[in-house]
């Protein structure tokens, strides 16, 4: 729809190896199936919104893609070898980070503790380098454009996109690759949730590949390239953002529009 | 305040402006509470100068000391427990426990007292970690599984002693409790090499800086990949330790194993680790509030015994502070406000007015 426009990085990226690809994913809980046969590709430096209804299985992909859950069946591959997943830990060492939509922030600890936590600077392998935890964290704000009063400042004295933003930083302090963010603004004020999309995009300039999932239509057309709509556990859509429209998203979304054969 | 004047006069103290956003900010911060706690301390210790003359002697002190040595030990190992955001009920136990398993070692058994000492301090650890791994397999609360701990090494104790103190143990088991290096006896310089290891460990180590985590969100700490179980664990195995190495010191000290030791204990223990600023949801506390708020407890009953107060008034009084202090961590942290209250109490208004009532 708009052939000049400046985002079209992703086109530039022809290379037949994706980042990341799933095939095949199912994942039963008793006797719920959440995901049925899933595939998805993302390349590398692309942006990716999956959207869906609630119980699509948008939150159990994304924890199996994060190492929380383990796939039924299906394989995931890195760079077109197959990895596995089982821990959080695996998904980081593969370079993908979550950002968790509530449960990522400790409120007691500060925002450099939160941005590394897990991850943080040693020294002997058992000592916190704390005196380069501030300043990276401080570095790693700054990168993101984010106003800090300071990285002391205990993350529960935070506001809601302050929160995100150092939930964020985290993600990026572990050199992830790939973000996965669960409903990164859903929690979030208007102005807050605009800050976030900045984020994202800074992100997407930087180079790093993003799967955000939302149930928020006016988001995932603000930050995707190409959005994925899962329904009932099934990938019904994959759509260019140039390419398609709200309408067909929600149609896709609700059912009210056929899917496609997966 | 005259001198640290806001660079804009009418903001109010506490938004700072984005330009103030600067490495002086991000310098560490005093903890305000460790210092009131030591304020706290220093007038209670000028009141009872001027109300007793026996109170400034170093002969005072110095019981003093060796009384909070012990309970800094075992104050310390909840500490950890609840920052950890669990709760250790064994602790005061646990003491009993090893300080019997060592009686009944070396004197009945004829075990070397070195061998003895590390053996008591071992399986009051690895009752510990039965403690812990118990949690974590069954995903069980603490609270239970420490009390049911509680039973088993409390009673252990009184088993292996038959209800009675067992004494004499040889002159080397007896010198780890009395004897000096220098003007400090062992008792003191024991537990205080042993506490400044610990705040070392909370604040420098990657361990110390899981323990926060984990107890400040479970599930944000597991999402990065902190095992909880391991830290849990970790973390009951070295309360039991703190709480065997202080039996073993007691029983020392009174040259007698017994199953009764630590009851007396679990009162003052709490009541300084409560006031000295632990959080009972998890994720706050220090070491250094812990000393001063069992310093207080300390002292209070120190000051009280030299004023003739009796021993029950005293109970009494830890009891009401216990009170107090968790009262006023609710009010700070805004768990306790007039809504609440207005919604118990009938009748009660608060600060706020209803719109359109003459005041």
């Amino acid at each position: 729809m708009e052939p000049t426009m400046g985002g079209s990085s992703a086109a530039a990226a022809t290379d037949p190896i994706p980042l990341l690809e799933i095939r095949g994913i199912s994942k039963a809980f008793g006797h719920v199936q959440a995901l049925t046969g899933v595939s998805l590709t993302m390349r590398e430096g692309e942006t990716v919104g999956l959207v869906g209804d609630n119980g699509a299985g948008k939150s159990t992909l994304v924890k199996i893609l994060s190492g929380v859950y383990d796939a039924d069946s299906g394989e995931i591959l890195m760079g077109g070898q197959p990895v596995e997943m089982n821990t959080p830990t695996d998904a980081l060492r593969h370079g993908i980070g979550t950002v968790y939509q509530d449960l990522a922030v400790v409120d007691v600890l500060d925002v450099a503790r939160n941005i590394y936590l897990g991850n943080v600077p040693r020294r002997f392998g058992f000592l916190v380098d704390y005196r380069r935890m501030y300043r990276d964290a401080r570095a790693i704000l700054t990168q993101l454009r984010v106003n800090m009063p300071s990285v002391r400042t205990k993350v529960g004295e935070l506001s809601g996109g302050q929160r995100q933003a150092v939930a964020i930083a985290r993600t990026l302090a572990q050199s992830a690759r790939i973000f996965l963010m669960d409903e990164p603004t859903a929690a979030l004020g208007v102005a807050q949730s605009e800050k976030v999309n900045e984020l994202i995009a800074d992100l997407k300039a930087d180079g790093r590949t993003v799967l955000v999932i939302t149930h928020n239509m006016e988001h995932v057309f603000e930050v995707a390239d190409r959005i994925i709509v899962l329904r009932n556990g099934r990938r019904v859509g994959v759509r260019a953002r140039e390419q398609t429209t709200r309408e067909e998203i929600v149609g896709l979304i609700t059912g009210a529009i056929k899917g496609d054969e997966n | 305040m005259r001198e640290k004047q806001a660079p804009t006069p009418d903001s109010p103290p506490g938004s700072r402006t984005a330009e103030s956003a600067s490495a002086r900010s991000d310098s560490p911060r005093w903890n305000l509470q460790v210092i009131g706690i030591y304020s706290a301390l220093l007038v209670m210790g000028i009141v009872l100068t001027i109300l007793s003359p026996y109170f400034l002697t170093v002969q005072n002190i110095r019981s003093l000391l060796i009384t909070a040595s012990t309970l800094s030990l075992i104050g310390a190992a909840l500490t950890i427990v609840l920052i950890a955001g669990e709760i250790d009920l064994s602790f005061a136990a646990m003491q009993a426990f090893a300080g019997s398993i060592s009686a009944l070692l070396i004197i009945e058994a004829g075990v070397p007292w070195p061998l003895g000492i590390v053996l008591a301090v071992t399986i009051g650890t690895a009752a510990g970690v039965v403690s812990g791994a118990v949690t974590v397999i069954g995903r069980l609360p603490t609270f239970i599984t420490t009390l049911a701990m509680l039973g088993i090494v409390q009673g252990t104790a009184f088993l292996l002693t038959n209800g009675q103190p067992v004494s004499n143990f040889p002159d080397g088991y007896q010198a780890v409790g009395t004897n000096w290096l220098g003007p400090i006896p062992f008792s003191i310089l024991v537990p205080a090499v042993i506490y400044i290891g610990l705040h070392f460990m909370l604040t420098r180590t990657v361990f110390g800086l899981h323990i926060f985590a984990v107890g400040g969100n479970k599930s944000a700490a597991e999402s990065v990949g902190i095992s909880w179980g391991r830290t849990i664990i970790s973390v009951l195995a070295l309360s039991a330790f703190l709480s065997s190495i202080s039996g073993i010191l007691i029983t020392s000290r009174l040259n007698a194993g017994s199953g009764s030791y630590g009851a007396d204990d679990l009162l003052p223990a709490v009541a300084g680790v409560i006031i000295g600023g632990t959080s009972l949801t998890g994720g706050v506390g220090s070491l250094w509030g812990t000393f001063g708020g069992i310093m207080i407890v300390v002292t209070i009953g120190d000051g009280l015994t030299l004023l003739n107060v009796s021993q029950f008034w005293q109970q009494i009084l830890v009891g009401v502070i216990i009170m107090g202090a968790v009262l006023i961590d609710q009010v700070t942290r805004g768990s306790i406000n007039a809504p609440r209250l207005r919604a118990l109490v009938p009748g009660f208004r608060g600060r706020k007015r209803r719109t359109g009532s003459t005041g």
